[in-house]
């Protein structure tokens, strides 16, 4: 699915491949992961742990760890009609510190360590605005203290001075956001903002993202595992797999419709209120193989009910099955359906 | 606590199996034993022992730390002598160490492998393997006696002379007691730096596209500076106690040259003196670490803020 460059796409991914140098060699973590994401959308990248959801959205902003490195690939970012190759700045240069923060915003997961805890919040936020803007420290305060407020954070004149561990947990996610957005970005990456959040502040924290995206018009790419959310705030889904994106399309394609055997399963297994209760509920088969192990064409084919020879030959490509909805799948037929399988699953 | 220590120290000393009459009269007037006798009640030594405790503890209390055996001095006297050499040197020293440590450990810590890196690991490793008065054996050979560059220590009182008239005097032994400190301050702080710069919030700083001079001072160099600081604290008690084998071998006439005597001779005066000066700079320390603590993270701040 590459596409030529277009003005509507805010950030594109080409076949970009991350490699971490571990004491045994190198690991393979992003396989030619392309992703296309049209300016004011929603994108929602889901998998399991360790699929390299948060190495694909920390290569985008080159925060790889010291050992990871972005070996091929182009990662076009658009801002107004340029288009700059973030992949090809250098990692704490000017240029890329100009587009951090200011025009990429960073929200992460676990708040507590997130945060300096020697600096106040407030500081904390400003900080990310006196880098960017030619402000006084006044002005700057007071912009945040406006966040603060716009973000539902109670008596922001003097919350602004207090420190990340005398704030609840969602309050402190509230401060993360503010720290993300106070620049105005055009793009803010959200890598499992709520994981650590109980599920009704969860569902606070995602209203107040959905409605930055719709009334700021911003782009948001939001890193997950909770397919509950994905359904609520995404417009675009991506499914990964071991550093494989295999399956992407819209909401509708993606979770109404799933193609890819491995989105199937994970549909199956999200808890349903209507499911008959003596059912167990299904989980995906087999464990996911270590990034280690070399493999050949399809990464999901050894959990794979689906699975011929053909599928570990050669590498799959991802196959457009409607506008819009690309699947990594080479057992799909002419109307991009799975085979139906006879008598349950067959491990060949 | 103060008083526990001070307990320690007096009924320690009482465990000796020297009598302290012996040690302060020459063995021939050792033979008079009325004159023995009455002395022995002049001095309250025939008190009950709390009594004496109690006694010693308000001498202590109100600054009459009495006189010692060995010359019959006013231990007070000689303190004022000696605290000048002791402060002098272990202050150069531990100023001097802080400051080459933390700035290396920073930089060690931020550029692993880099120069800073490198240096700081042999200087590491010189410290630590090897004990200070080699150290400064060492430096006395080269500096001193190969080419004569500087002289071999021996304090020059104040006074008579300028302040850089007696700089020489103090290059080797502040400059050996300074390495011996360096080594472990640095790895420690190296470590730290290390282990935060590892933290999330490092991360996030980078994230809002500060430069990386910045996170490295205003976000890393400060939560690194806990468990240093704790480490430089401890040191304090060596500003009174001086460091025992450095002042012997450049014949410093500082605390520590004064110990040694005063424990070759069983001066006990004057060692329960010193021992409880250093036991309350120790308290003292760890008093300053909470604060110090409280100012750099406001998480054990007291009262939990506001």
């Amino acid at each position: 699915m590459s596409r030529s460059t277009n003005k509507d796409l805010i950030l594109d991914l080409k076949s970009v491949n991350v490699k971490f140098k571990v004491e045994d060699g190198t690991l393979h973590i992003l396989r030619d992961v392309s992703l296309s994401i049209p300016r004011g959308s929603f994108l929602c990248v889901v998998g399991e742990s360790g699929c390299g959801k948060s190495v694909t959205a920390q290569a985008i902003v080159q925060l790889l760890p010291d050992n990871g490195e972005i070996s091929s690939g182009d990662i076009l970012f658009s801002q107004g009609d340029q288009v700059v190759e973030l992949n090809k700045l250098e990692k704490f240069g000017k240029q890329m510190r100009d587009i951090r923060g200011a025009k990429i915003g960073m929200i992460f997961q676990d708040t507590l360590s997130s945060l300096n805890p020697a600096h106040k919040v407030g500081r904390q936020v400003a900080e990310s605005l006196l880098q960017h803007f030619p402000i006084s420290k006044d002005e700057a305060r007071t912009r945040v203290v406006e966040l603060f407020r716009k973000l539902g954070i109670p008596d922001p004149e003097r919350r602004y001075e207090a420190y990340p561990h005398e704030f609840s947990g969602g309050m402190r996610q509230r401060v993360m956001i503010a720290i993300a957005t106070i620049c105005e970005p055009d793009l803010v990456i959200a890598d499992e903002p709520t994981t650590a959040l109980d599920v009704t502040i969860q569902a606070q924290i995602m209203t107040l993202l959905k409605d930055l995206q719709k009334s700021a018009g911003k782009t948001f790419i939001l890193i997950t595992h909770n397919m509950a959310l994905v359904s609520e705030v995404a417009d675009h889904v991506a499914v990964m797999y071991l550093g494989r994106v295999v399956e992407y399309g819209t909401v509708e394609q993606v979770l109404r419709d799933p193609r890819h055997p491995y989105t199937k399963a994970l549909m199956a297994s999200v808890p349903n209120l209507d499911a008959d209760k003596n059912v167990d509920l299904q989980t995906v088969d087999g464990q996911t193989p270590s990034p280690a192990e070399v493999t050949v064409g399809c990464e999901f084919a050894g959990r794979c009910p689906y699975v011929i020879a053909a599928c570990t030959e050669k590498t799959i490509q991802m196959t457009q099955v409607s506008p819009g909805h690309d699947v990594r799948c080479i057992r799909l037929d002419s109307n991009g359906k799975l085979p139906v399988l006879i008598g349950g699953a067959s491990n060949e | 606590m103060a008083f526990t220590i001070s307990a320690l120290i007096f009924f320690a000393s009482r465990l000796s199996p020297i009598d302290p009459i012996n040690a302060m009269v020459p063995p021939d007037m050792a033979s008079d034993s009325a004159n023995l006798e009455q002395l022995r009640e002049e001095l309250g030594l025939n008190d009950h022992i709390i009594l004496q405790y109690l006694t010693w503890l308000k001498n202590i209390a109100t600054g009459e730390f009495g006189y010692s055996l060995q010359s019959g001095q006013k231990i007070s006297e000689i303190l004022a002598l000696r605290m000048p050499a002791t402060l002098e040197l272990v202050l150069s020293a531990l100023v001097l160490s802080t400051i080459l440590a933390l700035t290396l450990g920073l930089f060690a810590g931020a550029k692993k492998g880099g120069i800073a890196d490198k240096l700081s690991r042999i200087l590491g490793v010189v410290g630590i393997a090897i004990p200070d008065f080699f150290i400064g054996l060492v430096l006395l050979n080269l500096f001193a006696f190969r080419v004569e560059w500087l002289p071999t220590g021996n304090r020059v009182a104040p006074g008579q002379v300028t302040f850089w008239d007696r700089f020489p005097n103090l290059i080797l032994p502040v400059a050996t007691l300074t390495i011996a400190m360096l080594a472990v301050l640095i790895r420690y702080t190296r470590n730290s730096v290390l282990d935060t710069l590892n933290r999330d919030f490092v991360k996030t700083a980078r994230s809002k596209g500060v430069p990386e001079w910045r996170v490295l001072y205003s976000h890393v160099f400060r939560n690194s500076l806990g468990p240093v600081m704790v480490l430089l604290a401890f040191r304090l008690p060596l500003l009174v106690g001086g460091s025992i084998l450095v002042e012997t071998v450049f014949q410093w006439p500082g605390i520590g040259t004064t110990i040694i005597a005063a424990v070759t001779a069983s001066d006990y005066p004057v060692i329960m003196v010193v021992s409880m000066i250093i036991a309350m700079v120790i308290l003292v320390a760890s008093f300053l670490v909470d604060i110090i603590k409280s100012i750099l993270d406001p998480r054990v701040r007291l009262g939990g803020g506001n």
